[in-house]
Parts: C-alpha cells; structure tokens; sequence
C-alpha cells in the first residue's frame, strides 16, 4: 500500500486550566485529546466515533491545525503540520478542508452564498477574473445539487440541508484532496440526512476525496466509512474495518456503544440482548488511572485499574484493552 | 451529481432578502422611527442651508426691538440685543449637528479598532486596551469633557476633540464585547479553515457582524453628543460668542427668564426635539437589528 | 379491550402569524390504554411536538387556537379552566422534555425540586417529602440518592437530569408519561439506560407513556404502536411490527429507506426523499407530502387529505396508492 495521506501519532491537545484569583496558576489540564495515533490512506474514508466530549472534535480542528496541538505530530502527504510557518499553513489549507456540524452557524449571515462559495477562491487566489469566479461558483453550486441562481440569497433564506450543502460547496472550492466532516448530519431532519450522505459519497467517488468522518451516530458511520476509529475520553480505544468492528467488536466500549445504537428494525431489537453500560463518562479533568475506561466496564479486571493498556496493532484490528494482551 | 435535482424551492421570495434590506423595512414600519428619521432630515437640511433660510442675520442688532414676543416679524421673539431668535436658532443647529457627527465620529474611528484588536487578538493587548479605556471611563462624562477643556481651552474644535475622546471608551468596549462574542461563531473557525488570514477575517467577517451594536450606540451616542456640547456651551466652554448655540442661548434666556421666556424656551426645545428623534432612530434601529424580534413560527418556518 | 386511558379526536391546533394561520396541527386522533407505550414519529416542524403541548394545555392561546376533543378518563381537556388542570398535569399527565437543564430551575436543589409538587399534590410535608424523593432518585436508579439529593442541577450530567426530570414526573404517580425527545440530547449509551429505564418503571408501575421523536431506530426497541406524523397530519398508524415489516405510506417507506442499517454489508445508496418539509403557513391543498412523493398523481392527491383507511389488521394510512396495493 502506498503512504498513507493523513499520519497522526500520539496526538495530544491538553487545555490548561487555571486558577481563578489574582494571579492564576496553571492547576490541571483537560485532556481532550491524550495520546492519538492513526492513519488514513487516500481515497478511504476513517470513521471517527464517539460520544460526546470524547475529544473527536478536537482530533479533527488539531489535524488541520485549527487548534494548535500540545504534543504529537500529523503528517499530511509527507508534510510535517504542526511545524509549518504561516504561509506554507496557508498554501497547506488550500489541499484539506471542513464541513462543520451546524449548518446554522458555519455559514457568515451577512455574506450571501455566492461570497460564501467565492471566499476560498479569493483566498488562495484561484480565479482569474470575475467572469471566472461567477463561472467556477455556479459550477460549484450545481455540483451540491442548488441552483447557480440562488448565489445572491442569504444562508437564512435556506432550510438545514441546503445550508449544508452551500457549506459543502465551499469546502470543495480549492479542489482540497482531504476533507474533515465534522458531523455533517447531526443537525439535519431525517429525510434530508440521507441526501446529503449520497452527495458525499457520489463527491468522494468523483473527485478521490479522502475523508476523516466524525459523528457519535454509529449507524452512519458504519454506512460511510471503510474503516472506523472509536475514541473514548481523549483515547482510540479500536479501529477495524467496518465490517470486522461490527461483526467481532473487541474493546468492551465498542461492544457496548454497538449494543446501545437502536437497530430501525423491532423484531430485532427484542431478539439482541443490550450491554447497558453503568454510569457516566468521567471528567477529562481528572480521568480514572490505568485504563480509562475500566470504572464502567463490565469485564475488568486486576490490571485495568493499575495499567494503561497500549494500542496493540494486530493485522487489520487494533485494539487498547488488557483482555487481548 | 446529486440524486437531487437542484430544487427550485417555492418558499424563497422572488428577491433575496439581505439582512440589510430587512432591518430597513423593520424599521420603516417603526412610527417613532419614521417621525425621528423626518426630524433629523430636516435638521440636516437647516444645518447645511441655514444661513439661507434664516429671515435675519444671526447679529443683526435690533436694540428698539429688544426683548419682544413671538410674533409674525419674530416667530420666537427677540433677545436682549433684538436679534431674531429664529434665525440664531436655525443657524445654532449647524454647531449643534457639526460637533455632534464630528465628535461621535471621533469616537467610532478610535474606538472600533480599539475594540477590534482587543477582542479579536485578547491577551496581553487586550488587557493594556482596555485598563486604558477603563481609566477614560471612569470619571462622569461632564466633568471629563470639561477638565480636558480646561487643559486645551474653550471653543468648538475643543469641544469636539473632548466629547469625542469621552465617547471613545463606549464604543471601543461595545465592539470588544461583540468582537468576543462573534470570534466563537462556526463560520469564523470556517473561514480560518479555509486559509483566511486576519485581516480577511477581521474586516470581511467581524466587523460587519459586529455593526448592528456600533450603528445603534451611534445614534444614540449622537444624541448624547449634541447635548454634551449644549452643556459645555452653556458653561461657556464650547460656541464662543457673538456665534449661537443653543446651549449657551439656554444660558443667557436664563437672565432674562421672566421678561423674555422665549429665549430658552426654543433653544431648549430645539435640544430636545434633535435628542428625541436620535433617540427614537436609535431605539427603532435596536428593534430592527436584534433577530430575537423575530417570532418563533417564522423562524421555524425557515428551520426545517 | 378496556377503556382508553386517553381519547384524542381530531386534534387542530393553528397559529396566527404575521404571514397567516398556520395549521400546525390537523385533525389527529388516536388511543392510549393502560401499559401502551404509543410513539409519535415525525421530523422537526410536522407538528407532534405542538400536538401534545396542546393535549396537556401548555400551548398560549392566543396566538396558538386548539380544536377538537382530548378525553382523559372521559374528562374533556380541551378548553378545560386553569385551575382545574392543577389536578392533570403532574397528578395524571407527566412530560419531560428534550433539554433536561432547562427544565430544571439551576437555583434550588434537587430535593426541593422534587418535594415542590409533592407539597403541592399530595399534600405531603418536610421530612416525609424528602423522603419519598430519596425514594424516587432510587427508583429511576440514581446512585447514593441521600447524597445526590442536595445537589444542584449543574452538579449533574446530562443522564442524570434527565433521570432527576423522570423522578419529578413519576412524583404523583401518573398514569399517562409523556416523553417529548426526551433522548435527543443525550449520547447513545445515557439513551439506551433512559430508554431501558423508562420500559421498566411503566412494566412496574404501569403506567402508559407516549414518546416523540424523530429517531425511527429508537421507535423500534421501545414502542407497541407507531403513528407517522407529517404536515400536521397522521399519515400512517400500525402496531411497530407492521410498520417496520410493511409499512403502506410512500413517507413512511421513505424514512425508513433513508436510514442507514447498522452492520449490513456496505448497502446500496440512501434512499432519498426528494424536497423539503412543506412551510406550515402555505401548506398545499391535498396531501401534504404530495409534492415529494413519487406515487402521488396531480389529480385526487393534490386535491383533497386522503382519509385514514384500513390496510391491515389495525393498521391504518391516509394514502390514495399505498405500498401494499402495488405500483407498476
């Protein structure tokens, strides 16, 4: 296989945390993201999933260096991310791009979505004239699936998927060879989510994008991605093939997370039985010693309390749990 | 590409309906707006051709004539010297206006990028920012205006250079306070995604999400400015005399209060009517501008 | 089959707004019986929500206006007086809702917020209702509840409010939960506990709950009987086998076709139902999901509300060319 696109190893982005008096001192650290490592091959498309404040976010801002990582590297086609100056970061953000959750509020009100579309362009100065820039946004515009003439409409004259789909559009704008989808339907009504899934995927076929998939619904991630990734609290805790992670689920998070997505069918949901899991996700602030998730899993034992358990690669399923040691 | 055909949807309006484009019918179906808007178009007018309009000169001294009433000669009298108080009146409105956009304006080309910096950048710059504007801020207005034209010395160009350096803290802490609130916003983080630098981001996407705040507080800091200047002239710091300004016109009318009311009661009116159609301008555009107004169905109905 | 807990009957609710009325709400009717867990499906906007903030007279009128008829043990709701709702919401009726923070006052304590419509109803006082909140935390399985008693609602997680909202409704005892995307904000695994929660206080007290939601995944591993709502109209009403298994509305079978099923091998493409919701204020004539469907002709569809009719045993669509009478 050829080199991967994205390579992150041992990821960190700690936020400090200080006393509030006169003079603060730094106390703690929120470890969102502790220790991450993964790769992404072009043209695949990674799953990243999670439950709220498990750090998946963070992942994806700290990858395109919207958030400036505490510790770690990520490698971009050979190019070291985290160490570029200022304008080779610029030339870098021409080639990767995001789609963020809210529709609502990824999207300037006061520009209308023909600027919106035209900014990257301008940016990186891509078009040559004006008639260039109104043909490109128009082009860019069809290929979401809006009208070229709804360009000077503003985003609050559109409904969530439209929205999304403008946000897609710009996105697309640079012809980037990488984009970050930050749950791109999680705030999107049922009927539509489905029509934005099959944009992504028809672009992705067409245009060879490599896609980094984060969202906390296991059910589309298991639809969109080749391979999934499944965090908890600041960690990958497994990452398989789509089919293996649902079929042999190895890490007891997996399986319960698994076992907690409600299955659209009710024959079989009263036939599986569920892994309910106990409690709640503990504060990044003060995380459990040794495996963090071992206070809520119903098969610890002695040595989850006591050691942190290493992401073991074996061939195609890598797992951090001391029961495959 | 898509599966969906480009959908021609039936619930757009036939035209795209900008937010700028919104706020102006909102505000034209706002009464009070309308009537302050209809003053101040008028005071504009006096001010730019009021030499023209005036029916006298403004130290035409007409001694026999002293002290008279209304009439048809002197719609609002005469003063101690029988000039016309209409005419000093209507030329006044010029000083007044004059100081007031000057001064405000002052304010707004120091004080927004004040704001600007301090919320965007933060930090250090921040803190030094605003200790600075604290410090302005901290003594009352008044006294402020005229502890710095005692320094300087009296007259209007003073006058504007105190009111407007009074004026400076409100709006650079207005714009940092939207700045700070409008940095968190998604479409910031995207347009930083997209490689967009600073100043792109600052003056494409900051500063025009922040003006809502900044034109209301103009208006309003307007009203605030006319009648700062008044009460510097009537303390005799701001219009020197033979020039009127209906602050110090308010200060003379006073001594002769009893033979000659009209003196100060016109100027004083003129304050107020200019004051109260700022005010009203400036309410109406908050009305206008904050998106909360919106009801909920309507917004609903475009959140599917 | 006995009595109806509750009898709704062609249930309106319209808003005035600046653009016109909006019927939000048209004509829906349905039963809840005792033990029944009765889910309501529909996407943001459909009404179902509006439905039951109507049943249990929380919507101002104006601007909202509520026709029709809700019989609670034979008792009219509809245009029923303030003060005699008193003895219905809580007592009866209980509901929680979508976003359990802001259902909870952040300035008094849990306790209190318990023992307030317990004081209230059941005249209990002090030490007694205190009491009998420690016994309602335990009951909808918060830990130590002694302790958690005296907390804030900040002091929570998520889960945990939305198990705090629970207690509060379960106080009185109603007959009647409703649970208004009562799951929507939380993660799957706090879902899944208040989902398995809730199934086992209704098996042990009882009681008949109503869910709505627009989670179809979730619908299936909890409801007896489904309604789709759409337009502010019920289009489809089956028990939740029926439905899933043969579902006879084009939106139905176009929702259920849209979500991607866990596990499977990588599936075919998403079917897509092309459009948007329709804007309740200009709501078209006919059917309301006309204009994206692909059965519907420009004839009787158009034109007139199909009426429900009956496909199956207990299973019921408001459709001119059901699934189940075959399209070439």
């Amino acid at each position: 296989m050829s080199d991967p696109l994205v390579a992150v190893k041992d990821l960190e982005v700690y936020f400090p945390v200080r006393s509030s008096g006169v003079v603060s001192r730094h106390v703690n650290d929120v470890k969102a993201v502790d220790g991450v490592t993964f790769e992404i091959n072009r043209g695949e498309t990674l799953g990243l999933v999670g439950e709220s404040g498990c750090g998946k976010t963070t992942t994806g801002l700290a990858l395109l260096r919207l958030l400036q990582p505490t510790g770690g590297t990520v490698r971009f086609d050979g190019l070291d991310v985290i160490d570029l100056d200022r304008a080779d970061l610029r030339a870098l953000r021409k080639r990767m791009a995001m789609i963020f959750q809210d529709p609502y509020a990824s999207l300037d009100p006061r520009m209308s979505i023909g600027k919106i579309v035209a900014e990257p362009l301008e940016i990186h100065s891509l078009v040559r004239s004006r008639a260039d820039k109104h043909r490109r946004v128009g082009d860019l515009l069809e290929m979401v699936g809006l009208s070229p003439d709804y360009r000077n409409r503003y985003p609050h004259e559109f409904s969530g998927g439209q929205r999304q789909r403008v946000g897609i559009a710009r996105a697309l704008a640079t012809e980037p060879d990488f984009i970050v989808c930050d749950e791109p339907i999680a705030a999107l009504d049922v009927s539509i989510q489905a029509a934005v899934m099959n944009l992504l995927e028809d672009l992705q076929r067409d245009l060879g994008l490599t896609y980094l998939f984060i969202a906390h619904d296991l059910s589309a991630v298991q639809h969109f991605s080749d391979r999934i990734a499944v965090m908890y609290l600041g960690r990958i805790v497994e990452v398989a093939d789509r089919v293996p992670l649902y079929e042999e689920p190895k890490h007891p998070y997996t399986d319960a997370l698994l076992s907690a997505v409600p299955v659209p069918d009710p024959v079989v949901e009263r036939s599986r039985t569920r892994t309910i899991l106990e409690g709640d996700v503990p504060s990044p602030l003060d995380p459990p010693s040794g495996c963090n998730f071992h206070p809520r899993c119903p098969r610890a034992f002695e040595p989850c309390s006591v050691a942190d358990p290493a992401l073991a690669a074996a061939p195609e399923h890598d797992v951090a749990c001391h029961l495959y040691d | 590409m898509s599966d969906q055909a480009p959908a021609t949807d039936d619930r757009l309006a036939a035209k795209p309906v900008s937010r700028t484009r919104e706020t102006i019918q909102t505000l034209m179906a706002n009464r009070l707006a309308v009537a302050g808007l209809v003053v101040l178009t008028i005071l504009v007018f006096v001010g730019i051709f009021g030499e023209a309009i005036a029916p006298y000169g403004i130290n035409d001294i007409d001694i026999p004539k002293r002290l008279t009433g209304p009439s048809s000669d002197h719609w609002f009298g005469t003063d101690e010297l029988g000039r016309d108080v209409f005419s000093r009146v209507i030329v006044a409105a010029r000083v007044s206006l004059q100081v007031g956009f000057i001064a405000v304006g002052f304010a707004l080309v120091v004080g927004v990028p004040i704001g600007l910096i301090s919320g965007y950048y933060r930090g250090g710059v921040d803190s030094f920012l605003m200790r600075m504007m604290d410090v302005l801020f901290s003594f009352p207005a008044i006294l402020l205006a005229i502890a710095i034209l005692a320094v300087l010395g009296p007259g209007v160009g003073n006058a504007m250079i105190a009111i407007g350096l009074v004026y400076t803290p409100i709006f650079a802490r207005i714009t940092r306070g939207s700045v700070l609130v409008v940095s968190e916003e998604v479409y910031i983080r995207a347009a930083r995604s997209l490689g967009a630098g600073d100043r792109r981001i600052i003056f494409r996407h900051i500063l025009p999400n922040v003006m809502a705040p900044i034109i209301v507080q103009t208006t309003l800091s307007l009203a605030f400015a006319i009648l700062s200047e008044a009460a510097l002239s009537f303390l005799g710091l701001g219009v020197q005399p033979p020039n009127p300004a209906w602050g110090r016109m308010l200060a003379e009318g006073r001594n002769f209060f009893e033979q000659a009311p009209w003196m100060g009661i016109f100027p004083g009116l003129a304050i107020l009517f200019t004051v109260m159609s700022f005010n009203f301008v400036g309410d109406g555009l908050r009305d206008a501008l904050d998106p909360k107004q919106k009801s909920v169905i309507e917004s609903r109905g475009q959140s599917a | 089959m006995s009595e109806p807990i509750l009898q709704v009957r062609d249930l309106g609710v319209r808003f005035g707004t600046k653009r016109g009325a909006a019927e939000v709400v048209n004509g829906i009717s349905y039963d809840l019986h005792r033990g029944e867990t009765l889910a309501i499906v529909g996407e943001s906007g459909s009404g179902k929500s509006v439905g039951v903030l109507a049943l249990m007279g929380l919507l101002a009128q104006p601007p909202a206006s509520v026709s029709g008829s809700v019989r609670y043990h034979g008792n009219e709701l509809v245009g029923l007086a303030s003060k005699k709702w008193r003895g219905i919401r809580g007592m009866g009726i209980a509901m929680i809702f979508q976003d359990p923070m802001t259902s909870l006052n952040p300035v008094r304590t849990v306790g209190y917020q318990l023992a307030e419509p317990m004081e209230l109803h059941l005249d209990l006082k002090g030490g007694a209702a205190r009491q009998r909140a420690v016994e309602l935390l335990d009951l909808v399985g918060i830990p130590s509840p002694e302790a958690r008693i005296d907390d804030y609602p900040h002091q929570l997680s998520g889960g945990m409010r939305q198990r705090v909202m629970i207690a509060m409704g379960l106080a009185c005892d109603p007959d009647v939960l409703i649970a208004d995307e009562a799951t929507t904000a939380l993660d799957v695994t706090t879902q899944a506990q208040i989902t398995e929660l809730v199934a086992g206080l209704q098996e042990r007290l009882g009681m008949a709950v109503i869910w709505i939601t627009h989670d179809l995944g979730v619908v299936a591993s909890i409801a007896d009987r489904v309604h789709v709502m759409y337009g502010g109209r019920f289009m489809e009403q089956a028990s939740v086998d029926e439905l899933y298994a043969a579902p006879q509305h084009p939106y139905t079978e176009g929702l259920l076709g849209s979500l991607p099923m866990p596990g499977s091998d990588r599936p075919d493409r998403l079917v897509t139902i092309p459009g948007l919701p329709p804007d309740p204020v200009t709501m078209p004539p006919g059917c309301p999901f006309a204009p994206r469907c692909g059965y519907a002709d420009n004839t009787q569809c158009t034109a007139a509300m199909p009426e429900m009719a009956l496909m199956a045993e207990r299973h019921e669509a408001a459709c001119y060319h059901p699934i189940g009478a075959g399209h070439e």
